[in-house]
């Protein structure tokens, strides 16, 4: 339950309060470029429609929250660094896209950091978790093949899934967990067990 | 005898000249009480004029998004058989049209994916102009995608047997014994210019038949072009949002058929959709399921 609540707060709460004032908190590269900078966070939480937010918070609530359980304080830490990280590559590697927001980029994070902490932590239930990463692997293979407009999903305009942005997820989750295992490794009561 | 005879040829005189006149009269009442008219835009007299001219092999359309979408009607015209057109009288007034023009931009604006609307006026579209002509409003008002309205007009107006009280004169005041009728067709074109492609059509009917009295014809054939022209365009509406909502999911389901870009400055979306979230909860489901084993 407490694990639920922290996720709740993490996610589900500041989406809808910047959903409030989408305009201010959009990953908006212009906006970024001239020292917005709290956009590379905020952006993330930024929706275009209900079903878009309900959609990202079910797999995120449900895979933060494991996560939680797992490993306390590892979904906080992953959102405060992954969120800039992953703007700062759609920076890089997007100059098209002017504007983005959405939850997936840190709930394909999410996903995969859990996959990889239970494949460590649980071999017996390597399938599941495999599987899990397949599911994501696939997703990411979808939107980049399938790179036409999601032309009725969003009330707003129209607007492309990014892939750019659950391959960035990704990417930083393999990242995170090679930082934890190996700093886990270190402390003594990790080693020892 | 030969008095008698001299006096009864001027009578037959006129009877003749009177039977011919009743005669005339009748025929003239013939003629004047069975009229036609015809009004015609055409999609295809527009694009292809010119009959010599080989046919323009479309190409596959790449919609970059979002779209700058034109609306425009197609000048009313025929052919002058010189491959000129000459300009007809239309019933269509250029009120009618602003207010159809605004309905078809109204739904162009309801889609998401376009980003803005030019109501092009009719004279900047020359009879027979072809693509050239679209390729020159697209370099003007930077359009991309054209929707041309085009319409189709007959009226008829034939004398039934009740005709007959023409005879009397005042039959023709009183007695409605003219039948009207009046065939309307409209129809929106979407064309994407660079690839001469027809992404879409969208129609509407619409036939009104009513009686009148020969000297009210002419209003009631005005009346019903009126409400000809209103109750297709109407129909012609509400088949265009039929069709821009399956042209959306052609676009989506069939990308060998449609190319879908984005412009520069497009906006990104982080979504996780309904089937990745399913796939999600079933295996952490079966994960479950297996722990408790």
């Amino acid at each position: 339950m407490k694990a639920l609540r922290s996720n709740l707060q993490l996610f589900a709460l500041p989406a809808l309060l910047l959903g409030l004032a989408p305009r201010v908190f959009l990953y908006d590269r212009t906006a970024i470029m001239h020292g917005e900078a709290w956009r590379l966070w905020t952006g993330h939480w930024v929706h275009f429609s209900a079903s878009h937010l309900a959609w990202n918070l079910v797999v995120l609530l449900g895979a933060g929250t494991w996560l939680e359980q797992a490993r306390p304080g590892l979904p906080g830490r992953f959102t405060l660094v992954g969120a800039p990280l992953i703007s700062l590559g759609l920076l890089g590697l997007t100059p098209a896209m002017q504007a983005y927001g959405g939850l997936s980029g840190l709930a394909t994070g999410v996903l995969v950091l859990l996959a990889l902490v239970q494949l460590q932590a649980r071999a017996a239930e390597r399938g599941w978790w495999i599987g899990l990463l397949g599911l994501v692997a696939a997703k990411i293979l979808h939107d980049a093949t399938h790179a036409g407009p999601l032309l009725s999903r969003f009330e707003t305009g129209v607007h492309q899934a990014s892939a750019a942005a659950h391959v960035l997820g990704a990417g930083l989750a393999a990242a995170a967990f090679l930082f934890h295992r190996s700093a886990m490794c270190r402390t003594p009561s990790f080693s020892a067990s | 005898m030969e008095n008698k005879l001299s006096l009864q040829v001027p009578r037959l005189v006129a009877l003749a000249l009177l039977g011919l006149m009743l005669l005339s009269m009748f025929t003239g009442c013939v003629g004047w009480s069975n009229r036609r008219h015809h009004e015609a835009s055409s999609v295809v007299q527009f694009l292809y004029p010119d009959k010599d001219q080989p046919f323009i092999q479309p190409q596959i359309p790449t919609l970059r998004l979002p779209l700058r979408v034109g609306v425009a009607f197609i000048p009313a015209g025929l052919g002058d058989g010189r491959g000129g057109f000459r300009p007809i009288q239309a019933n269509f007034t250029e009120q009618q049209r602003t207010e159809l023009l605004r309905k078809v931009a109204g739904q162009f604006k309801a889609l998401p994916f376009v980003q803005s609307i030019e109501i092009i006026p009719t004279t900047y579209l020359r009879p027979g102009g072809g693509f050239e002509n679209l390729d020159q409003l697209r370099a003007m008002l930077g359009i991309d995608v054209v929707a041309l309205i085009a319409y189709d007009q007959a009226q008829n107006s034939t004398e039934t047997e009740a005709g007959l009280a023409y005879w009397t004169i005042v039959g023709a005041y009183l007695v409605p014994a003219q039948r009207n009728s009046t065939h309307t067709l409209m129809e929106a074109v979407v064309y994407d210019i660079p690839s001469r492609s027809l992404l879409f059509r969208a129609p509407g009917t619409s036939t009104v038949q009513n009686h009148s009295t020969l000297f009210r014809a002419d209003y009631f054939l005005q009346q019903a072009s009126a409400k000809g022209i209103e109750d297709a365009s109407a129909q012609m509406t509400a088949n265009l949002a039929q069709e821009l909502e399956l042209f959306k999911v052609r676009a989506k389901e069939e990308p060998q058929n449609i190319r879908i870009e984005h412009k520069p400055g497009y906006t990104g979306a982080g979504a996780l959709d309904g089937w990745f979230a399913a796939l999600f909860a079933l295996i952490l489901a079966g994960r479950f399921a297996a722990s408790r084993k």
